[in-house]
């Protein structure tokens, strides 16, 4: 039995755990009790998944540490792949291995050579992907002296496995995680309310928004040559919707659940809907992966490649490299890398213009922030909800048949009234219009008056108990 | 303390007339600096102060102090 977030198993596991973390006096025994508590979580979605990060917190934690105590730049270096190697191996052999025999086997193919590809993934191993990047960016953090070393194993392997982030992120560094060990997990009052209305906001997100609507927008996306391209068009800001409260509400039911351990974890959505152009809705959706790929490959690629003389030229290489990679790592599948390869695109040209574009005034500047204009948003949105359908669907052919029926606004095919797609986009969207976009609503509450507090709480969970589905759906970011 | 010529050179590249800068100030904070324009940020650092800074050097930056003292430092080694 899965221990999915919104299970009750995992509400009961949760209490037990914080019932034996804030039990505990001592730190070391805290740390153990997170790590074991982890493993049990993991256990769940099978053996293979805790065998893998074994070995990766174990290569770490001894990389990272030679890393830390050897001053010879060649020998840094040597330690700096090896730890590569450790953390991508996995990845490349458990994920990508079936994919890119295919494409080998697919060059070969005409030359007479036939290869048996694996199937890809070869084994799934959930949340592979994320603590792999956790993995890497300790190791490289350290080689670049940006964080030292773990203090001791269990803190690193603490961190590593913890359980909140485990499977689906935020993709944490150790310089934001392991800092906090020192404060002992402490948990004030003002934590165990902010932890709890995580908890609720995320719930709520994903039962009663995201899955009221992937039942209907599943069906859409399954079969897009058998509906009329205005049911199509819903589909997809459907799927937007649907995909944005599944996995912004997961990031935020993680970030409760260690709030209530008195960690704190980054932000991972920040109202990306609202942005003005492609590169804000970067900074905004799913942070923590974004914010990885600019610090360990974007700049990386920049600052290897500054000889070449044209700006325009090398940023916009780099942008594309940067946002294909960004769509495999979500999974091996051409929609993936067509839909990183769109993005790439959509920012290459906002960086020609942004460079392009004329000198501003401090004041020009702040006026522009304000009004956020509308045929800004609306451009970046459809871009974004554009490159929702390469998500959304399961392979090329079909998303390119989605694209086509709606340009050509097919009118053949089915209607699909649905009740729920357009009220609950146009609510996200109208939330995302008009709160204040770097507005934090959970962490505001608690200096609410207690009517307004009790009010909003109310509200969550009356939406718990009476409009989420009857069907559990499976959390869409998991499965990367 | 933030120079002159430093605030000179990070404000052409971004193409900005004025904006504050501090030694706390982050990327983020200044319109218009982010991932994609922060590398010719650092080229024209580059260009104005005569130095060359090392990919690691720079990427370790957390705030435009220090930046600031990875300037000094450079031209230090120079004089």
């Amino acid at each position: 039995m899965e221990l999915t977030f919104t299970s009750i198993g995992f509400i009961v596991f949760l209490v037990v755990c914080l019932g034996f973390i804030h039990a505990s006096g001592k730190l070391s025994v805290r740390t153990w009790l997170l790590i074991i508590f982890s493993y049990l979580f993991y256990l769940t979605f099978g053996i293979g998944g805790a065998l893998v990060v074994t070995f990766t917190a174990v290569a770490d934690f001894i990389v990272g540490h030679r890393l830390g105590n050897t001053i010879r730049e060649v020998t840094r270096k040597r330690w700096l792949w090896v730890g590569l190697a450790a953390n991508l191996g996995p990845l490349v052999f458990f994920k990508y291995s079936g994919f890119f025999v295919e494409i080998i086997a697919t060059f070969l193919h005409p030359l007479g050579v036939h290869l048996s590809s694996p199937a890809h993934p070869v084994v799934s191993i959930i949340g592979l992907s994320y603590f792999t990047f956790a993995g890497i960016s300790y190791v490289v953090d350290i080689y670049w002296e940006a964080t030292p070393p773990a203090r001791n194993f269990s803190e690193f392997f603490c961190y590593l496995v913890y359980f909140p982030k485990l499977i689906a992120g935020p993709i944490v560094r150790a310089s934001d995680f392991l800092p906090q060990f020192s404060q002992g997990f402490k948990i004030k009052a003002q934590d165990f309310e902010t932890g709890c209305g995580y908890l609720l906001f995320g719930a709520v997100k994903k039962l009663v928004i995201a899955d009221q609507l992937a039942s209907h927008v599943g069906l859409i996306m399954a079969a897009p040559q058998h509906f009329s391209a205005w049911t199509l068009v819903q589909g997809m800001i459907g799927y937007g919707v649907q995909i944005y409260a599944d996995f912004s509400g997961y990031s935020d039911m993680a970030i409760g659940c260690a709030r209530l351990m008195g960690i704190k974890f980054p932000q991972n959505f920040l109202m990306p809907y609202s942005s003005v152009n492609i590169a804000e809705f970067w900074r905004r959706w799913h942070v923590t992966m974004s914010y990885w790929f600019r610090d360990y490959v974007f700049l990386p690629l920049e600052f290897g490649s500054r000889g070449v003389r044209s700006v325009n030229v090398r940023a916009s290489r780099n942008i594309v490299i940067t946002m294909i990679l960004c769509g495999l790592w979500h999974g091996p599948s051409w929609n993936f890398v067509a839909w990183g390869g769109l993005h790439g695109v959509a920012l290459a040209a906002y960086q020609i213009y942004a460079a392009a574009r004329p000198r501003h005034s401090s004041k020009e500047i702040r006026s522009a922030l304000h009004l956020g204009t509308v045929g800004a948003r609306v451009l970046t949105l459809s871009v974004v909800m554009v490159g929702w359908v390469f998500f959304g669907t399961s392979t090329l052919a079909m998303a390119v048949v989605y694209l086509w029926r709606m340009l050509t606004w097919a009118g053949d095919g089915v209607g699909l009234g649905s009740a729920f797609i357009l009220p609950i986009t146009a609510l996200v969207f109208l939330v995302h219009l008009l709160v204040a976009k770097d507005r934090n609503l959970v962490e505001d509450l608690p200096s609410y008056s207690v009517s307004a507090r009790v009010f909003t709480y109310g509200c969550l969970l009356l939406a718990l108990t009476s409009l989420v589905p009857s069907d559990a759906v499976p959390f869409v970011y998991v499965r990367f | 303390m933030i120079s002159d010529q430093l605030k000179t050179a990070i404000l052409g590249a971004l193409k900005l007339d004025d904006w504050e800068l501090t030694e706390s100030t982050i990327a983020a904070e200044v319109p218009g600096w982010d991932s994609l324009s922060h590398v010719n940020v650092m080229l024209a650092v580059e260009k104005h102060f005569g130095i060359r800074f090392k990919s690691v050097e720079v990427l370790r930056l957390t705030n435009v102090g220090e930046l600031q003292r990875l300037v000094n430092s450079k031209l230090t080694k120079q004089s």
